[in-house]
């Protein structure tokens, strides 16, 4: 079980009521493509993803990062029962998808730099050990379904 | 994992932004580093004061980012240039290898709050695959 304290839930939702997932879903999502470009295994149908400007302007990798970072929204409002929450996109990742869990640090790496350029200052090293909190957990729920 | 010319470019021109803040992105790196992944405040044991602001945390911010000041300056060749750092690291610090992925993560995330409009996708990736090639060439000599 994960504790939260009062002050972690504070954060978090401060965190994600400032978020534009419209905005940084894309973001995230076309770095992750840019960054480290063999996840583009998973995106055959998404068409050219071939150069950074074209990933940019994928009308589907904008799409797909806003779906990816709204699936957050119901880790964010159920705190005590992320594992549970996520079961289902768990045996979705796995058995459908089969995407390696390794990229699911990846994306919450490239989600954590995309919000410290949005958030600068703010995102002191408080926020930030709780964001990452945040994501350690997400990333072991939506794993564990895998074994 | 090769370095282009153009990741040599970006690398570089991304530093030359960061070198004057060098001392306080080195202090905000180190001090991230230390409380958002607390494991690597086991090679710190002997710091009297591990807080925000303290002497050790600062004067040590200053010496990595000299560090990665260095390997900016050998990027053509890290392995030959960062010889005597990875014999100290492997021989004297005896750092996990694993710490060098999580001090460059929090390098990122620096250069991205103090550079939001510099540090482009382009810019990320070429820093990305310096820091990894740096710490290759910091563990090649530990075994």
């Amino acid at each position: 079980m994960v504790e939260w304290s009062d002050n972690e839930r504070a954060i978090i939702a401060d965190v994600w009521s400032k978020i534009d997932v419209g905005e940084i879903g894309p973001q995230t999502l076309a770095r992750v493509l840019i960054v480290y470009p063999w996840t583009r295994r998973y995106f055959g149908a998404f068409g050219e993803l071939s150069s950074v400007a074209v990933v940019l302007a994928n009308r589907k990798v904008a799409t797909h990062g806003r779906v990816v970072l709204n699936a957050l929204d119901v880790a964010v409002r159920d705190l005590d029962n992320i594992k549970s929450a996520y079961s289902h996109l768990s045996s979705l990742h796995r058995y459908q998808l089969h995407v390696d869990p390794a990229n699911f640090r990846l994306l919450a790496d490239c989600l954590t730099i995309v919000i410290a350029t949005k958030f600068g200052a703010a995102f002191s090293s408080d926020v930030q050990s709780t964001w990452h909190k945040f994501m350690a957990v997400v990333i072991a729920a939506l794993g564990s379904r895998y074994f | 994992m090769t370095l282009s010319s153009k990741d040599k470019q970006l690398v570089k021109a991304m530093w030359a932004k960061a070198a004057p803040k060098a001392e306080e992105i080195g202090h905000d790196v180190l001090t991230r580093m230390l409380s958002v992944y607390p494991q690597t405040k086991t090679y710190f044991s002997h710091w009297p004061d591990l807080s925000y602001g303290s002497a050790p945390v600062r004067n040590h911010g200053r010496k990595v980012m000299g560090g990665v000041a260095e390997a900016v300056e050998k990027i053509d060749d890290l392995v030959g240039g960062l010889l005597t750092m990875s014999e100290l690291h492997a021989f004297q610090l005896r750092v996990d290898p694993a710490n060098f992925k999580i001090l460059a993560h929090n390098l990122l995330v620096v250069l991205a709050k103090t550079f939001p409009v510099d540090f482009t996708p382009e810019t990320h990736v070429a820093m990305d695959k310096f820091l990894a090639r740096v710490a290759l060439a910091l563990s090649d000599k530990y075994r």
